[in-house]
């Protein structure tokens, strides 16, 4: 425990010396942006993943507030915040490997571990073997993780997650993200029909990067709706984990019986499927501002931030039930559609939204809008970050 | 005491250290017998860094101790953008290259404004069984390597010249080695295991290495596989006068004696902590000079 973090009262006297890896740079985008005023961030470049390679900086910019370091040095830094999810106990992989040396490193601060993941069996067939159960691979997925972890605190991105249902334990913090509020909204569209008025090229996207120049924020576009499905998932991972099999069938039904491509982003390395491509952020939030309906199969996920981005992109978000924590927010036909795991069913829906329920999927869109501003926001996601930063930091009175 | 951390391309990369020849030869082996070197692990501590052939310019620029950039092959032909480097843009992040050939040090001191230098590829004795005792005529011919690299060198001719002093060819590779057309050689091909390679390179009788090629891969390449199979006890044929020369056993033993002296003197891993010691030596000088020049 650093001395002079707390007064005697308790309150904080300084900054919070954070020392991370780049890891989910889209996570950790809103994690700097709703923690710079309370916290320093210094990470620890690792041959892991890099922020600087095109692949995560067209993703998301590098933000400035982070200090890079190149080795750990004891004594600088009040906590670490290291990364796992179900492969980190798999010792073949890099995400293991790093975190064992890290975590070997690191001696002299509190350690929390954030846990991006669920106990799916990582498929790679090292914890399933024959005649195991799903749930028997689950259990030993579960006890690795234990192992692996020692003791360290754990967050977690869902109230499932922490369930018996997955993990059993973490602290659930549930993302918040930096948004334009009505009023700011306003605004934009307004500063736009001005700007339109001398400049008949003028885009809204441009009136949207412009005032984040202004206001030293960014945000979600809301834009207007083109009848089109889209949906971003990870490029990597497991089938199971992201419900890939479902996806694949429904993208081969919708293109085979309707006729509809599905914009699937940057997500999969087959090349029959339809895809898109965004070159940087703007592109991305500009396609999905521009989407009508945001699909998401996954089901073991916990909360999913591409999701959380159609919400505040006024899509109409089409979800497959039994996702993580849908109950502590969702209100099927109000501000979600939620569709049996069936790619038939699902088919049909998205379609039937397109071409018949356009209206009431734009109504949707806008009702999720309001949902997410008030269930994902970034002042709530700070609050709980400082809660588990005192309860490691804090001394014990 | 110093302590030097090695960045290296297997382990970079996720790779197999022992499948990788220049991380083998380059930083396995020397961390195996030089204590004041280590392979780097992440957020460790050190008082200088070799880069062997990665090429991580987020790291070379954030660290303040000096650095190293060890070169093997000419990467800096394909560029950054199709997996090699951009050698002007990476030197102004280290203080020094290293390279594995003469003839890569030479070309890639053209280009650069810091120290270049040549580190041979040296090797661990260690790991070396006693030297091939030759007895009688040669019967086969070896090469080792990457299977790739083999249908580049063992072309028709080569072929043909076994063919005509009755030699047999054994390939070790890492992949099968499929060549379209055996000439009428026959070839026997078995697969590269780091623990056992150097005993079946020692079932052959003369290390066959036509220098012929010369496109820019292998004209940079060192001479690792020389000095490997000297060791050995294995004499060198570059094409069928050499392979013709040592079909008769004394003169594979007379010119075996000879190279294993040469290897003992020149190829001591040893000598290449040495060398980069002298280097980060060098290094820390010159910078004391340019901060005695701000002050």
């Amino acid at each position: 425990m650093k001395e002079d973090l707390f007064d005697k009262e308790g309150k904080l006297q300084r900054k919070i010396k954070i020392l991370d890896i780049t890891w989910h740079v889209m996570h950790q985008t809103h994690m700097i942006s709703a923690l710079k005023n309370d916290c320093e961030f210094y990470y620890l470049l690792t041959s892991w993943r890099s922020w600087h390679d095109k692949r995560f900086s067209s993703v998301r910019e590098v933000p400035e507030e982070i200090n890079w370091i190149s080795r750990y040095e004891p004594g600088k830094y009040d906590v670490a915040i290291l990364h796992v999810d179900q492969a980190s106990i798999d010792q073949k992989t890099g995400k293991y490997k790093m975190l064992h040396e890290i975590d070997e490193q690191i001696q002299d601060i509190p350690k929390i571990i954030l846990n991006h993941g669920s106990p799916v069996d990582p498929e790679s067939g090292m914890l399933k073997q024959p005649g195991d159960t799903n749930e028997q691979a689950q259990e030993k997925c579960i006890k690795m993780m234990k192992k692996l972890l020692h003791g360290m605190p754990m967050v977690v991105n869902s109230y499932t997650a922490a369930s018996d249902k997955e993990w059993g334990w973490g602290t659930p913090i549930i993302h918040g993200m930096p948004h334009f509020t009505e009023k700011e909204g306003k605004e934009i569209k307004q500063s736009y029909k001005e700007k339109l008025e001398k400049d008949k090229f003028y885009t809204i996207e441009e009136a949207y990067i412009e005032y984040e120049k202004k206001i030293g924020k960014q945000g979600w576009w809301d834009l207007l709706k083109e009848p089109r499905l889209f949906s971003a998932l990870s490029p990597g991972g497991w089938a199971t984990y992201y419900n890939r099999d479902v996806m694949l069938a429904l993208v081969g039904i919708l293109k085979d019986d309707y006729g509809y491509p599905f914009y699937w982003c940057k997500t999969c390395f087959h090349r029959t499927r339809t895809m898109f491509h965004p070159s940087n952020f703007n592109d991305y939030r500009s396609y999905l501002g521009r989407s009508l309906i945001y699909f998401d199969p996954s089901i073991r996920t916990p909360m999913n931030r591409a999701r959380s981005e159609a919400f505040f992109s006024g899509c109409c978000v089409v979800q497959v039930e039994g996702a993580h924590d849908l109950e502590r927010w969702a209100k099927n036909g109000e501000n979600i559609i939620i569709v049996p795991n069936n790619p038939k069913e699902i088919a049909k829906t998205l379609v039937d939204l397109v071409e018949n329920r356009y209206e009431e999927a734009m109504e949707i869109g806008q009702r999720g809008k309001e949902m997410a501003m008030k269930e994902f926001n970034p002042t709530r996601y700070r609050q709980n970050w400082m809660d588990v930063f005192e309860k490691v930091l804090k001394p014990i009175k | 005491m110093a302590r030097y951390a090695i960045v290296d391309w297997a382990r970079f990369n996720g790779r197999d250290p022992k499948a990788i020849g220049s991380t083998f030869l380059r930083a396995d082996n020397l961390v195996a017998k030089d204590k004041d070197f280590f392979h780097w692990t992440q957020g460790c501590t050190s008082d200088a860094i070799i880069f062997q052939k990665v090429y991580w310019t987020e790291m070379m620029r954030t660290d303040k101790n000096p650095k190293i950039l060890d070169l093997s092959d000419p990467d800096m032909i394909k560029g950054s953008v199709l997996g090699g480097m951009d050698l002007k843009e990476i030197s102004q992040y280290v203080d020094a290259i290293t390279c594995s050939s003469p003839e890569l040090t030479k070309q890639v001191a053209k280009y650069v404004d810091i120290p270049t230098y040549y580190v041979p590829d040296r090797i661990n004795f260690d790991l070396f069984p006693d030297p091939k005792k030759h007895t009688e005529r040669a019967k086969t011919a070896v090469w080792f390597g990457y299977a790739h690299n083999a249908k580049e060198v063992l072309q028709y001719y080569i072929l043909e010249g076994l063919v005509r002093q009755g030699l047999d060819l054994l390939v070790i590779s890492n992949t099968p080695f499929k060549p379209e057309d055996n000439y009428g050689v026959n070839i026997k091909n078995v697969s590269y295991e780091s623990d056992t390679a150097y005993y079946e390179i020692q079932a052959g009788d003369i290390f066959i290495n036509p220098g012929t090629v010369t496109n820019a891969n292998f004209k940079y390449k060192s001479n690792n596989k020389t000095v490997i199979a000297w060791k050995l006890g294995l004499p060198l044929a570059l094409g069928e006068e050499e392979l013709q020369k040592y079909l008769n056993p004394r003169a594979r033993e007379e010119e075996s004696i000879k190279r294993i002296k040469e290897v003992d003197e020149k190829y001591n891993i040893i000598d290449s902590g040495k060398d980069y010691k002298r280097i980060i030596n060098e290094i820390l000088k010159n910078k004391c000079k340019d901060t005695s020049k701000v002050k």
